[in-house]
């Protein structure tokens, strides 16, 4: 039967659960850090293997060389995308706002490029994880885009790591303006429909305010951890709310459904 | 199979985990590969190294997700605990075992952290979803952890010729 060291082993196990159950927040990220600093390299030569594999199939399908150099055109090509849309909602931004207000800071937005290592390990989550960390520049609560507009906000920043909430987790809110109509509202996340997209939603618009389906939905750069004008996705649906107090608008986030491998993060200011 | 080895199969499965996509049909269900990992090595491994095995699979999967830290370590451990004690019950070296196996600890998995996220208010919980994510579990399962125990029962007949799976 149980011996007292089994007895002591046990009440040691219980003891170390509701210690790690009261853990302070900041201890917690120091464990699940340890863990990850360690797999994410592990994750990174997994995920370059993979791609290897595919490139070593690209070539033997006739292609040769072009599969490493398509590989490489198509990163900067991404990257120059992004640098050109930061640009322009900059420069738009500055002519309507100049000699108003002082956008300096907004200027000196510098964008992280990185490479998605990992999603999340359970399919409850919408996120994923990147490659690169605090080392690299990238905090907590920054914005994540890519080309095709925004794709979440960096949570949980490790040296070595960092996961990203993807705008169609109910965890992600990202106060939002309709392009069209100007009209602000509350995008949350929604996670996957039954058809298998990444959803969100859009509360709190207007009730007299003509949204369509199809409307561009931008941020406002309310609340300062999201850029003024990153594209968040189009209206696929509009209805009103139970109460008749504010419409509703089912949002496809484009980004999140054309998730590539590299995105950028938003450097904290003065990076 | 020794903790060294048992340490190794879960980082390498934790890490395949957040590199497989889930299937979209399924509700983007991930493939529980640290779930397989936990029956395979209940049925054939002693209880302290089950437990080791339990708890780490626990901090990896949650390691690896935004959830806070513990959340899914009480499953991990019901789950590598009760399969050691029925172990007596089942026949360990069917593959049907394991499929069935996959199949009731994915439906437990799924039923757990709906528990757990409803009751703590972490996740939103909705019928339709819930419904792929529960079909996709069992599936997902059930296919999953034959496969796992047939590359295990492959994996130690080199490494430990005399001991086999048990305490080497």
């Amino acid at each position: 039967m149980f011996g007292y060291k089994m007895v002591w082993k046990w009440v040691a196990a219980a003891l170390a659960l509701l210690l790690l159950f009261s853990l302070p927040g900041g201890c917690t990220a120091r464990v699940k850090g340890i863990f990850k600093n360690i797999l994410t390299p592990v994750q990174g030569v997994l995920l370059h293997g993979t791609r290897s594999f595919k490139a070593g199939v690209d070539s033997v399908r006739g292609l040769g060389g072009l599969a490493e150099e398509n590989r490489l055109l198509r990163q900067e090509v991404i990257r120059l995308q992004a640098d050109k849309r930061v640009r322009d909602t900059l420069a738009e931004e500055n002519l309507r706002l100049s000699g108003l207000l002082q956008f300096r800071n907004r200027q000196s937005i510098e964008l992280i490029p990185t490479q998605i290592v990992s999603r999340s390990i359970s399919g409850w989550w919408q996120s994923v994880g990147l490659g690169k960390g605090s080392s690299s520049g990238i905090t907590p609560n920054r914005a994540v885009i890519s080309p095709d507009g925004l794709v979440g906000r960096t949570a949980e920043v490790t040296s070595r790591s960092a996961e990203i909430l993807l705008v169609s987790d109910p965890a992600c809110k990202v106060s939002a303006r309709v392009s069209r109509t100007g009209s602000f509202g509350l995008v949350t996340g929604r996670g996957v429909n039954l058809k298998g997209y990444p959803v969100a939603r859009m509360q709190f618009i207007h009730k007299d305010t003509p949204v369509r389906v199809g409307d561009e939905v931008v941020t406002s750069g309310l609340g300062g951890v999201f850029p003024r004008d990153i594209v968040i996705g189009y209206v696929e649906e509009i209805h009103m709310e139970e109460a008749g107090l504010y419409q509703v608008a089912e949002i496809l986030p484009q980004a999140v459904i054309t998730l590539t491998d590299v995105v950028f993060v938003t450097a904290e200011e003065g990076e | 199979m020794s903790r060294r080895l048992i340490t190794l199969l879960l980082l390498a499965g934790a890490s395949l985990q957040t590199l497989l996509p889930g299937p979209v049909w399924l509700g983007s269900h991930e493939w529980p590969v640290l779930l397989a990992l936990i029956l395979c090595i209940a049925l054939k491994t002693d209880r302290d190294r089950v437990l080791y095995a339990g708890l780490l699979a626990g901090l990896l999967h949650d390691t690896f997700s935004p959830a806070p830290l513990g959340v899914s370590l009480p499953f991990f451990l019901l789950v590598a605990l009760g399969v050691y004690t029925i172990r007596k019950e089942v026949f360990g070296d069917q593959i049907i075992t394991y499929g069935v196996l996959g199949l009731l600890g994915g439906l437990c998995k799924t039923l757990y952290f709906t528990f757990v996220f409803a009751a703590s208010g972490l996740r939103p919980v909705e019928a339709g979803p819930l419904a792929a994510r529960l079909g996709g579990s069992l599936l997902l399962g059930a296919f999953l952890t034959p496969l796992l125990f047939l590359i295990l029962a492959a994996l130690p007949s080199r490494r430990t010729r005399n001991t086999g799976w048990i305490g080497g």
